[in-house]
């Protein structure tokens, strides 16, 4: 195997991970903070997307159809927080996950009842092509999609980091009753992480979308289950862990392709992560979480 | 999830309504139409409902069959092996179904068959293509489409012979269609001295990403891509093909030979060439009635799960028409040569149609058109004992 060809395997592998990270990352967001593995996430993102489709058909400006599809994603994130989440936040862990589980399938079957059951394409919003670095030739789609993806991680994280909607953030994430009682307002911060985590979430969504060419409805659980193995990959919990866990998972896949064919990529990818969490149960970068009572 | 959801298709009034008094008297025919209603194919099961809606439409119209209306329920398998055994189950505790029409996809027709079969239920098949389904003895079953490795073995002798190429590149989905297609397509390009340079697997209705495969194929001299798969994952495949700035020609079954493979692939499908069990643009009055209603009522084209839907129902009220019944169906089908939208139709004692070619569909600019081309055959020989 040469090396142009491991290269441009590679950036593929990266292009998709990327892809994974922007997703994982909305994901872990709202994990670190409830410890709710919010299986509707994908289909949040999945009716963000098919809403960029339909507003790009409706031929608004390219730009304000993909900000406007976002603030679809924050808008039905914060809607299922309200009615699937927020009645039975202190329930047993459990009923949350089942709540997340059926709102998805509802998001799930209102799309197909609005949209169809058929797989739509996504116009070509990012120029194809290769462009020749050190004298390898490397697909320009994969490049732009891995450059878009990092920044809104790094937008994310600065969100997190800087913002005093990050520091309120930690404090919920810390402990939600003394976040409470220090006058955080912590029935406004858990709606906005969970409209952040809709927001970013239908920009990957998007980023998906383009890079496949399509939008369809499975790919709402599509996108849960790979963020969820990038987010168990990097440590459940752990935003930058979740972004890294999505770049090695889409390498995983890629290595997959390369070594034993395609037909066993998710197989070999899921053989990784376990072989992982055996070894470390946290995750590479995550930190042993207490389990509080 | 698994509880297969039983759905009354369209309005009953669509379904059952012109039939004459003397035959809502005798009580409507049913028919069980079984298929991916939901899920990841239901694109499929759409066009099995509107391939349904058109013939009962056309039917009930012209007073039913034999005087009796048609009815028609819905069977939901989402396109799962597991949930198709489930809806089977359900089919035969009701004895009022004059047959079954399904299941859509090889897989799923497999699952269900042995319980078909148990109950001597009669199965009248559109688009399963799998080989392994008229092999098993079944003498309730009988089906429309072509079998998967006469397919293959004409595919791979379109690349190699007529098209001059030698290095296949195979994409196959990773359930009993594709990798039936797969396993012929590797014995027929070994009679046809072709080399096998590129052979990948996905999970359908899963992976959409294809970009690994493709830089493997083209780092590995694949000089024709070989699909065997539904219109979603090929057009999808082609139009991947094109971002990647590869162009090398496509060969593939009539599953592309739908107008989401030209839009997904968003011109990528440019030049592709298929192979179709049936011709959609063939200058026969029936095919073009049926592909002019279609086009009318639904502002798309039939895929061949529609036409072949759509022939069934015909088929069905020709041989009961002709006194058959629900106990010697499948062995009058067996019998009867048939023209329907899709061309004509007999059958051999498997159940399997037999003297029916491939047309070659050729896409270009941006359409599916006939060619009238035949596939030349040369080295095929081999492989028939």
């Amino acid at each position: 195997m040469d090396v142009p060809y491991l290269t441009e395997q590679l950036v593929n592998g990266l292009a998709t991970g990327s892809i994974y990270a922007v997703i994982a990352v909305g994901y872990a967001m709202v994990y670190s903070i409830l410890y709710l593995i919010n299986f509707a996430h994908g289909d949040v993102i999945m009716v963000g997307a098919f809403a960029a489709l339909t507003l790009i058909g409706m031929a608004f400006p390219v730009p304000a159809a993909i900000l406007a599809a976002c603030a679809v994603g924050a808008l039905v994130a914060l809607a299922v927080e309200r009615i699937a989440y927020r009645p039975v936040r202190y329930a047993n862990r459990v009923v949350p996950m089942i709540s997340a589980l059926g709102a998805g399938l509802v998001l799930a079957t209102l799309a197909h009842l609005v949209w169809g059951p058929e797989v739509q394409p996504f116009p070509q919003l990012i120029p194809r092509g290769n462009i020749e670095i050190a004298g390898i030739a490397v697909p320009q789609q994969a490049l732009i999609i891995l450059g878009l993806s990092l920044a809104i991680v790094m937008f994310a994280s600065f969100l997190l980091e800087r913002t005093r909607l990050g520091r309120a953030t930690k404090c919920v994430c810390q402990d939600i009753y003394a976040a409470q009682l220090m006058g955080i307002p912590v029935n406004l911060i858990i709606p906005l992480v969970y409209a952040v985590g809709g927001f970013l979430g239908v920009a990957g969504g998007i980023l998906f979308a383009m890079y496949f060419n399509a939008v369809f409805i499975q790919m709402g659980l599509l996108a849960t289950t790979k963020a969820w193995a990038a987010a168990m990959l990097g440590g459940v919990g752990n935003f930058y862990g979740a972004a890294l866990g999505g770049l090695m998972l889409g390498v995983a896949e890629m290595l997959a392709v390369v070594t034993v064919g395609s037909a066993y990529k998710d197989g070999v990818a899921l053989v990784i992560i376990v072989a992982v969490l055996l070894l470390r149960p946290q995750g590479l970068f995550g930190r042993r979480v207490v389990e509080r009572s | 999830m698994s509880i297969p959801r039983r759905l009354i298709l369209a309005s009953p009034a669509v379904l059952a309504a012109p039939a004459t008094i003397r035959a809502q008297a005798r009580g409507p025919i049913f028919v069980a139409l079984a298929g991916p209603m939901t899920g990841g194919s239901a694109a499929f099961g759409l066009n099995a409902q509107r391939g349904t809606e058109l013939a009962v439409q056309a039917i009930n119209r012209e007073g039913g069959i034999g005087g009796q209306p048609l009815q028609v329920e819905v069977f939901d398998d989402r396109s799962v092996p597991r949930d198709a055994a489930a809806v089977a189950q359900r089919i035969a505790r009701n004895d009022r179904f004059l047959c079954v029409l399904g299941h859509v996809d090889s897989s799923s027709t497999l699952a269900a068959m042995p319980i078909y079969a148990e109950e001597r239920i009669p199965v009248v098949n559109a688009s399963s293509s799998n080989p392994t389904i008229t092999e098993q003895g079944w003498t309730n079953f009988v089906r429309l489409t072509i079998r998967g490795d006469y397919g293959a073995q004409q595919y791979s002798a379109y690349a190699v012979n007529n098209l001059g190429r030698r290095n296949l590149g195979i994409v196959f989905a990773n359930n009993d269609f594709g990798r039936a297609l797969r396993n012929d397509m590797v014995r027929a390009a070994q009679a046809l001295s072709a080399r096998v340079a590129g052979d990948a697997g996905f999970t359908p209705n899963v992976d959409r990403d294809f970009s690994a495969i493709i830089s493997q194929f083209r780092a590995a001299g694949v000089d024709v891509v070989m699909l065997n798969c539904s219109y979603t994952e090929g057009g999808l495949f082609a139009g991947q093909m094109r971002s990647a700035g590869w162009s090398v020609p496509i060969v593939g079954p009539d599953t592309l030979l739908y107008d989401q493979f030209l839009a997904l692939s968003q011109g990528g499908a440019e030049g592709a060439w298929i192979m179709a069990a049936y011709d959609p643009y063939a200058e026969r009055p029936a095919t073009r009635g049926f592909m002019d209603t279609f086009q009318t009522r639904f502002n798309t084209l039939p895929s061949q799960v529609a036409v072949f839907t759509f022939d069934i129902y015909h088929l069905l009220k020709r041989v009961v028409e002709a006194g058959a019944t629900r106990a010697n169906l499948i062995e009058r089908i067996k019998a009867t040569r048939f023209e329907g939208a899709g061309g004509n139709y007999s059958w051999n004692a498997r159940g399997d149609v037999v003297n029916r070619t491939f047309a070659v569909i050729n896409v270009r600019d941006g359409r599916f058109t006939s060619t009238g081309l035949s596939v030349n055959e040369n080295g095929l020989e081999r492989l028939r004992g």
